[in-house]
């Protein structure tokens, strides 16, 4: 299990965070995500053989959100 | 916009002299209810009365007859389980605005757990009857009921898929990182519980709690001040705990 912290532009809405956090809830290899609304960052607990930091980034800029940066 | 603003202010300040303007002072914090138009507002108000409570004072008991909303208007209030071994287990800390009782919205129930307050705490509590018709009359308000349910049921939901699969330090990161979200200034942080209760609310014991909050320190990751608070130094790091 592997966790990646990803920094989003500001989020305006609260419900973008049940969004996202139920995308990747929803997506392969995921174990948790939990997005934090004021700081604007996501955290994932993920599994590596399944998912990778790249795709989880595509899904997140998929749903609208630009990720300035991800630290592991 | 300009009266109302005005009114709040005042409201503000003769709340706890005042029992008339308390009422409004409450449903106007409530995000239940502070959708709703002045007028609805006022009749509604009509409805609540506003109760006081010391800190440590036991709001209600399990197994008594649950037959109104609370809603915190000041301060904050604890909602706690006891199991049959005697420990007890926080269930939710509740600020300014939330609610609890809501099980006596839609059954003549007893409570399932106990409430005492945390700080001296002001309570408008609306009765069951008076709740219902709220209810039926403005479904906006039954909508905004129903999303805080949601909200609550998807936090307990991961209190306990935490509890199950996640190791203690990484509960305790996570916990300082989502309060400090929520209620921090300046990457500073009250904890809002003494660490006693911290460590029910995430199945641990104080020791732990106190050794593993030194680790972090150690790492450079928080730094503990005075007064239950703390100060996150680095949250990327404290997220990846």
């Amino acid at each position: 299990m592997k966790k990646l912290v990803m920094q989003l532009e500001q989020l305006t809405c609260p419900t973008c965070v049940k969004k996202i956090e139920t995308v990747l809830e929803k997506t392969e290899g995921v174990e948790t995500s939990t997005v934090l609304f004021n700081s604007s960052k996501v955290k994932i607990s993920y599994n590596e053989e399944e998912v990778t930091p790249k795709e989880l980034n595509r899904k997140i800029m998929n749903l609208g959100y630009d990720v300035l940066s991800m630290k592991e | 916009m300009r009266r109302r603003e005005m009114e709040k202010e005042g409201n503000r300040k003769t709340c706890s002299a005042h029992g008339e303007m308390s009422h409004d002072h409450c449903i106007s914090l409530v995000p239940i209810f502070n959708h709703l138009t002045e007028e609805q507002m006022v009749e509604i108000s009509a409805l609540t009365h506003a109760v006081q409570f010391r800190k440590g004072e036991t709001i209600y008991r399990a197994q008594e007859p649950s037959n109104a909303l609370y809603i915190v208007s000041r301060g904050k209030v604890k909602i706690y389980r006891i199991s049959d071994s005697g420990k007890d287990q926080i269930q939710r800390i509740l600020t300014p605005g939330e609610f609890t009782g809501e099980l006596a919205l839609f059954s003549d129930d007893l409570h399932d757990a106990y409430a005492e307050a945390l700080e001296d705490v002001e309570i408008c509590m609306v009765k069951r009857e008076d709740m219902s018709e709220l209810l039926l009359k403005y479904p906006t308000i039954a909508m905004k009921v129903l999303s805080e349910f949601s909200r609550r049921l998807e936090a307990s939901e991961k209190q306990s898929t935490r509890i199950a699969t996640e190791k203690v330090e990484t509960r305790i990161a996570m916990y300082i990182a989502e309060t400090l979200d929520r209620y921090g200034e300046e990457g500073i942080v009250e904890i809002p519980m003494k660490r006693k209760d911290l460590a029910s609310h995430l199945g641990t014991t104080p020791e732990t709690i106190s050794r593993k909050l030194l680790e972090l320190e150690e790492a450079k990751i928080i730094e503990q001040l005075p007064g239950n608070r703390i100060h996150v130094l680095d949250l990327d790091a404290l997220l990846l705990v």
